[in-house]
């Protein structure tokens, strides 16, 4: 049980490792205030929907599971942007489109088909968890790099006076390179070990 | 017909679930976008203590006695990237007193620095064909310039 959780940590990592959800990464991974949402949003979405597949995964035949899956996945992305736009609405301004985007993040029904609907609720609530977590230390790792290159502030707040910011960083070239260099990383430290 | 009630059955659910969040959040959802609109309405008339709404995109500057201080007017246009909402705020005789962007989704680090208070506050120190661009960022600046405009002409109309 505690597996399911740790994977999506570090050894399965959704950004760095299975590179699922990309698009989104890279869009959001512009400001640290961002990816804490986003990253929020993106694993409730993901722990209710696998609950619920999970929980709805003997009863649905498989020839309309996947239209079954959106169905759920969508309905709890709508819930969470109706929420964020009554508690949230400097952070829903500043996600824009992303957040409806979660629907189609290859994360959410990448874990609802590899793993939700194949094993118990409780597993799959774990991987949802961990997976969501994983998501969101990927994105933040992300953000503070470009966020500090690109604006010179962590959480919108200046770090040095007088630091002319890279624009690059935070704009989409900036995204590819720091998520390429981070992918090579990871990927270079799990050959080493 | 096991596939079809399946789907249908879980439609359902969900259309139950997400009409009773719609419910819940309803209130505040109205009361978040109304907060907005009254927040940039005091930023670009600050000796308004109180707003008549004259039509859906133009409000009256009322002070404390009553008497008008200003009028604003709501309008939008399309930026770089994404649909600009603007609050203009002119004096009683139509003099712009300030702007305030309400809603945009510009090219963040270039075209959202339109929102920056040095960009802003020129349009009531200068007239409108003075107002400079920001570098790098010249469509989301004229974008502006141009809602600008277009809100003060019909405002003063």
């Amino acid at each position: 049980m505690k597996r399911e959780f740790l994977k999506g940590l570090v050894k399965e990592n959704p950004i760095f490792v299975i590179m699922l959800g990309l698009c989104p990464t890279l869009a959001t991974s512009t400001s640290l205030n961002n990816t804490l949402g986003m990253g929020l949003a993106a694993t409730f979405v993901l722990v209710f929907s696998n609950l619920v597949i999970s929980a709805v995964r003997d009863i649905v035949p498989n020839k309309v599971r996947i239209p079954c899956f959106i169905v759920i996945i969508a309905t709890f992305v709508t819930i969470a942007e109706l929420f964020m736009k009554a508690y949230f609405p400097a952070l829903n301004e500043a996600l824009g489109i992303f957040v409806a985007l979660i629907v189609v993040n290859c994360i959410i029904l990448g874990r609802a088909e590899a793993f939700a609907s194949k094993h118990g609720v409780l597993a799959s609530i774990m991987d949802g968890l961990g997976m969501g977590l994983g998501f969101t230390l990927g994105l933040s790792f992300i953000a503070l790099i470009r966020e500090i290159i690109g604006n010179g502030s962590v959480f919108g707040i200046r770090l040095i006076k007088g630091y002319e910011p890279i624009l690059v960083a935070i704009l989409t070239p900036g995204g590819f390179l720091t998520i390429g260099y981070l992918m090579g990383y990871f990927k270079w430290k799990s050959q080493k070990s | 017909m096991k596939l079809i009630s399946v789907l249908t059955i879980i439609c359902v659910i969900a259309g139950f679930l997400l009409g009773l969040t719609y419910n819940l959040t309803a209130d505040k959802i109205r009361y978040q976008e109304e907060k907005a609109e009254k927040d940039a309405l005091r930023a670009v008339l600050p000796d308004a203590s109180d707003f008549s709404k004259e039509t859906p995109a133009s409000y009256k500057g009322l002070n404390t006695e009553g008497r008008i201080v200003g009028y604003a007017y709501i309008a939008e246009g399309k930026g770089y990237s994404s649909t600009i909402k603007v609050v203009v705020g002119t004096d009683t005789e139509g003099n712009i007193v300030g702007i305030k962007i309400l809603s945009q989704s510009e090219t963040p680090g270039l075209g959202n620095r339109i929102t920056d208070p040095n960009f802003q506050g020129q349009f009531s120190r200068k007239s409108i064909d003075d107002v400079d661009t920001i570098t790098g960022a010249t469509i989301s600046s004229r974008a502006v310039i141009e809602i600008v405009r277009k809100a003060h002409e019909k405002g003063i109309s």
